[in-house]
């Protein structure tokens, strides 16, 4: 019965959240045919017939109700059409969100979760360690986290790949000698590529981890049964992994699951810097020439992942905390 | 990153049953020290240099020079002088951080404690406001609303960084008034027939306190990253000056390529020092909230011992 | 051995264990001499990934493939003063009647389609019927109907008197196959992904990152070529693109590069050429009669505001001396000589003239306040001014112009707005003044400026949905209404001359766009593999990779080194 609450409540939200993307991006005044218009003018002159065979093409000038709109909206949704691209006209935002997703997932995600692995360790490890030489660690790792994170990638890009030359300076593969497929050039070229992103995602998000597992790792250190178990006799490596960290991770778990929602949001900053060809790319593709329909799709691959997210971490937490649960 | 920055400080909030009542002088650590001086040497460099410093939209025909005795930290592209954009940037920086950390505070309060507590429907309601706000990219968002005003002010940019960053902390306070509300003492008063909003500011806002003021803290450094971010993918406010728009306007002007670190640099080095005392701050709160955290010497001898 | 270690280096630092594989990705990376010739890295403002649109007549097709694989019948070189002889294509010869509604066009013989099949006038006369018959690719506006006479000739039939359109259709039409494309059925949606043109180059190979375009062996000069092709990058914006042009992994890109000079001069293999013309301007809101309000609507406001304007540290500050002195005409001095009136000749002064400001303004009873500020009958001489945000050379300019019209008693508040607020605005007329550049035509013909920013037709009253790239000054005058009728009726040099001589001294006294400078833009190019990209001198076409069909020229220009 409290799954089914669960499941119910998150539908709700849901449908609230694709509400809102149907809402907002209407609320955006200017029509991608203006913006279109714009972009080509930069490229040279305009022919005079341009504006009006845009606003055929794209259908803006249709008088459609907004009710219709969303039901139609909500129709091609529930088919998976998520509409036409303006920006990469005639493909289907679907094509461009499959494109790119894979690249953001590989990047952002995988440097995520390297960060989270390495942080928690690292953080098991200081609160273990507390009051030692290890504490001077966490005012660093504070620095590195409060610098504004593309201002450190740009000063990193400039200084190892301009200047050094020891990574390349943008993209997700060498185009040149590489085509995607699941060979060893190509896996290699794509690591070698995002080598210098990931590391930059990497120095600036480590200290979040580190420092949320220290604390844990120092409170539940205290607690009575990590006590009760070092009374026993049992060997310090059991009592850090098997009975401190087991417990002191669980809160960092959770914040694992609701960040991931932002990774993708957070992707947008990473990639415009690497020229990184992810959803962050498309997403400020899709804002800057008004395409509506791009960003509706866009909108709704970060909805469902945070939504999906914070499912699991409810339904989880429920079970960790029953002090949660215990209640009505 | 700057949200995971927010996830990751209040993850750390343990709950608190006994609030700050013992002498402040307990809780002056080094780092509180450290942390206060730089916040502090900061927030007056913002407050009163701006009023001796050069106009700093005032263009001359040195444009990207390096440092100099007539001006401090250079010039910008078309000859304006750093040291008195990065005064009056200081300026609009802490204005967002402090705009945000206050509406932040205020919002996630509302949503995460007053849901939480009564429960049933309006926990739902506050839950699912406080999730869709959570999903909602803030980006998008930002420029919705951005093109409805004539300019985006450094107001607005504080209203959508609050309006787009309070859900988190919301989520945070949720959780702890559900485990505080079940405590025997929250119990006492609920079967003594105490009034819900005198529970609520009376037994249970004490205890979250510290976790609210550390969020504060936190939502300022959110604030103060997040507009930089916004700047510099090109949806910050305009025509005003703050440390992310001085960086945008460097990254644009390609200050790195044309040799004009003293442009680019400052703002950002700025940024990190004001986070990393604010996040000083913010260790000390934490080590208030949870005394272990302050981890003695003493207590790691007697493991040693034992 | 140094890529080597780069990547594992790369690998290591990273964390990714699989150092291994990134070592099994080395191959010597750069140019790739492909099949005869080097294969020129290539970008052009692409930015995200790329999709699959390789159809000539959408808006949004990738980038080369008009110009390098569809062609058109002829190329008008925009640089080139009016009159000079357009360079045949795929056409050889034109003739148009007196009235300028029908056009006869040879086309050449012995051209290929790149899968063999022979291209005829049947293909011209099918591809402008395609276009005219689908409202959506008809971009002109007067696609005019076609019919061909035998293999060689077809004869163009427009609905109405149309010289002016005349060097668009036959210039920027790109002629499609139509034993392909008879059995396209949405020739407006389809990607077109297996594309068949006659031109120098053909789709080689495609992902979402990047696209390569090989020399086509089927192109009826295909032993001119002296390119292999060109690889087309998708970048995050001009910071990322300077970064790797200066790596020397681009050999030719239009990038917009502060301070151009400093960052390139002193790279070996590294040149750009300066073109075109941008000439930067305040749109006034300037008609009173259609709605336009505050001080900007006076003649005389707006000509203080130009004699104000200490253009020599605008170049400096926000163009770092690349831009050029501009004409209050908009014609371009040089190459439209012949065109400009000699009442009107020369260029706008690079200095200012403050005292001439203020004669001007107090002669029109305006009065100096105690503020420093000019105001007349309890209004200041204060006014808005619309920038798009992130125009650095706008803002830049608008900054360094404020502070000179501070000191001739005139203000501005520079207000920074999203691209599409600042659209509406210029299209509603819902502003006072506005930063914007004014463009050229198709053809160095000053009518397609004076049209569409002058002529009435044009514009609306305030408060109407208008164009926001046409003219949003309001600026409306029977008599240059009429001028623009005479010059658009005509082939006849001197006939057009003098209507333009009537237009230009109207335009020059009103000043509905107060000219600023002359803005260039930049090409940059490696000369490491090829030589013969146009140059400051020699303008055969626009250098821009992104021009079409200007680009196709310039390939064919191109020598190994």
């Amino acid at each position: 019965m409290q799954f089914l609450r669960k499941i119910g409540f998150y539908v709700v939200a849901l449908w609230a959240a694709v509400t809102l993307n149907f809402v907002i991006p209407r609320l955006l005044p200017g029509s991608p045919v203006d913006t279109l218009i714009g972009k080509l003018s930069q490229q040279g002159p305009v022919a005079p017939g341009m504006r009006k065979a845009l606003e055929a093409l794209f259908g803006t000038n249709t008088n459609e109700p907004l009710w219709q709109q969303y039901l139609d909206y909500l129709n091609g949704l529930v088919h998976g059409n998520f509409g036409i691209s303006v920006t990469y006209f005639p493909t289907p935002v679907v094509d461009v969100i499959g494109q790119a997703i894979p690249w953001t997932l590989g990047l952002v995600g995988l440097s995520t979760i390297f960060a989270a692995v390495l942080g928690i360790a690292l953080g098991t490890f200081a609160g273990w360690k507390r009051g030692t030489w290890v504490d001077s660690l966490i005012p660093a790792t504070t620095l590195l986290q409060s610098v504004p994170y593309f201002w450190l990638a740009l000063i990193l890009l400039y200084f190892l790949a301009s200047m050094a030359g020891w990574f390349p300076l943008n993209g997700g593969y060498d185009v040149n000698t590489v085509s995607p497929g699941f060979t060893p050039d190509f896996i290699g070229s794509v690591l070698y590529y995002g080598a210098l992103p990931a590391l930059t995602i990497v120095i600036s998000s480590i200290g979040g981890w580190l420092l949320g597992m220290r604390n844990m790792m120092v409170s539940t250190l205290s607690d009575d049964y990590v006590t009760t178990a070092e009374a026993k006799g049992l060997s310090p490596m059991r009592v850090m992994i098997t009975y401190a960290a087991r417990n002191a991770v669980l809160p960092s778990v959770t914040g694992f699951a609701i960040s991931l929602g932002f990774v993708v949001a957070g992707s947008i900053v990473t990639e415009k810097v690497f020229s990184y060809p992810g959803i962050g790319n498309a997403m400020l593709d899709a804002v800057s020439n008004n395409d509506y329909a791009l960003m509706q799709g866009l909108f709704l691959v970060i909805t469902v992942a945070v939504l999906a997210a914070n499912l699991i971490v409810d339904i989880f937490y429920g079970f960790i905390d029953p002090r949660t649960r215990a209640r009505g | 990153m700057s949200e995971l920055l927010l996830e990751s400080s209040t993850i750390s909030v343990h709950d608190s049953t006994d609030g700050p009542r013992k002498s402040i002088r307990r809780y002056l650590s080094p780092k509180l020290v450290v942390g206060a001086t730089i916040v502090i040497v900061t927030v007056l460099f913002g407050v009163i240099v701006p009023f001796f410093a050069q106009d700093p939209t005032a263009v001359s025909n040195i444009g990207l020079a390096p440092p100099s005795a007539e001006h401090l930290f250079g010039t910008t592209q078309t000859g304006q002088d750093v040291f008195a954009q990065l005064a009056y940037g200081t300026r609009g920086s802490l204005l967002i951080g402090i705009l945000v950390g206050a509406l932040v505070l205020v919002l996630s309060a509302f949503f995460g404690i007053v849901g939480s507590f009564v429960g049933g429907f309006l926990d739902e309601a506050f839950s699912l406001i406080s999730n869709v706000m959570l999903i909602i990219p803030g980006l998008p968002l930002m420029i919705v609303i951005g093109t409805y005003a004539p300019q985006k002010s450094v107001f607005l940019v504080a209203f959508v960084l609050a309006f787009t960053g309070w859900a988190a902390g919301a989520r945070v306070l949720r959780g702890q008034t559900l485990s505080l509300r079940n405590r025997d003492y929250v119990l006492a008063a609920r079967v003594s027939g105490e009034k819900t909003w005198r529970i609520i500011c009376v037994e249970i806002l004490p205890n979250l306190l510290p976790v609210m003021s550390s969020g504060f803290v936190f939502s300022i450094i959110f604030a103060i990253l997040g507009e930089a971010g916004l700047s510099f993918i090109g949806i910050g406010s305009t025509g005003s000056l703050t440390w992310g728009t001085m960086l945008a306007n460097a990254q644009n002007g390609q200050a790195l390529l044309l040799g004009g670190w003293w442009w680019f640099a400052p703002p950002g080095l700025f940024i990190a020092v004001f986070g990393c005392g604010l996040a000083l701050i913010n260790f000390s709160i934490d080590e208030v909230i949870d005394p272990r955290l302050r981890a003695p010497r003493v207590k790691k001898l007697q493991r040693k011992t034992s | 051995m140094m890529i080597f270690k780069k990547r594992a280096l790369g690998a290591a630092l990273a964390g990714v264990a699989i150092a291994a594989l990134a070592l099994t990705g080395c191959t010597p990376s750069g140019s790739n001499s492909g099949s005869g010739g080097p294969t020129l890295a290539v970008y052009n403002g692409a930015s995200g990934s790329f999709v699959k649109n390789f159809n000539p007549l959408s808006p949004t097709v990738l980038s080369e493939v008009q110009g390098m694989i569809y062609e058109p019948l002829f190329f008008y070189n925009n640089n080139a003063p009016l009159g000079t002889k357009p360079v045949p294509v795929l056409g050889s010869t034109f003739t148009a009647n007196a009235a300028g509604t029908e056009v006869t066009v040879t086309t050449k013989k012995g051209v290929k389609w790149s899968d063999g099949k022979p291209f005829t006038a049947n293909d011209v006369a099918f591809t402008m019927n395609l276009i005219r018959s689908n409202p959506a690719l008809n971009v002109s506006g007067n696609t005019p109907s076609a019919k061909a006479t035998d293999d060689t000739h077809v004869t163009f039939t427009f609905d109405r008197a149309s010289f002016t359109d005349i060097p668009n259709i036959l210039g920027t039409t790109y002629i499609v196959p139509e034993h392909i494309w008879k059995s396209i059925q949405d020739p407006v949606k389809d990607p077109n992904a297996n594309p068949v043109g006659t031109g120098p180059l053909k789709l080689s190979s495609f992902t979402s990152q990047s696209y390569l375009l090989n020399k086509s062996k089927t192109f009826r000069d295909a032993d001119k070529i002296e390119v292999g092709g060109v690889r087309m990058y998708s970048l995050a914006g001009n910071e990322a693109a300077t970064s790797k042009l200066i790596a020397g992994q681009l050999d030719w890109a239009g990038i917009f590069i502060p301070d151009v000079k400093k960052v390139l001069g002193n790279k070996a293999n590294l040149d750009y050429t300066t073109y075109g013309s941008q000439q930067v301007v305040l749109n006034t809101c300037s008609n009173a009669a259609l709605g336009c309000t505050g001080p900007q609507t006076d003649p005389v406001v707006r000509q203080a505001m130009s004699a104000a304007i200490d253009r020599t540290q605008v170049n400096k500050l926000a163009y770092y001396d690349n831009a050029v002195p501009i004409s209050a005409t908009f014609a371009l001095p040089g190459r439209d000589d012949k065109f400009i009136a000699d009442s009107v000749k020369g260029t706008e002064p690079m200095t200012p003239n403050v005292k001439k400001a203020e004669s001007l303004l107090e002669s029109a009873g305006w009065t100096k306040g105690s503020d420093g500020i000019y105001a007349k009958g309890g209004q200041r001489l204060s006014m808005k001014v619309l920038v798009t945000s992130g125009y650095t050379d706008y803002i830049a300019a608008l900054q360094t112009i404020k502070q000179q019209f501070k000191a001739a008693g005139i203000e501005i508040d520079v207000q920074q707005v999203a691209n599409q607020e600042n659209n509406s605005a210029a299209g509603f007329g819902k502003f006072q003044l506005q930063i914007n550049g004014l463009f050229q035509g198709p053809t160095a013909d000053p009518y397609y400026l004076y049209d569409s920013a002058f002529g009435s037709e044009n514009t609306t009253q305030v408060g109407t949905s208008g164009n926001p790239y046409k003219n949003v000054a309001r600026f409306s005058n029977k008599t240059v209404d009429d001028a623009l009728k005479t010059a658009s009726g005509t082939q006849d040099l001197s006939e057009k001359a003098k209507a333009y001589a009537t237009i230009q001294q109207i335009i020059v006294k009103d000043l509905p766009y107060i000219p600023i400078i002359n803005n260039r833009s930049f090409v940059e190019y490696s000369t490491k593999q090829v030589t013969g990209f146009p140059t400051d001198k020699d303008l055969y076409a626009q250098p821009a990779p992104g021009t079409s069909p200007d680009n196709a020229q310039v390939l064919m220009h191109l020598k190994k080194k």
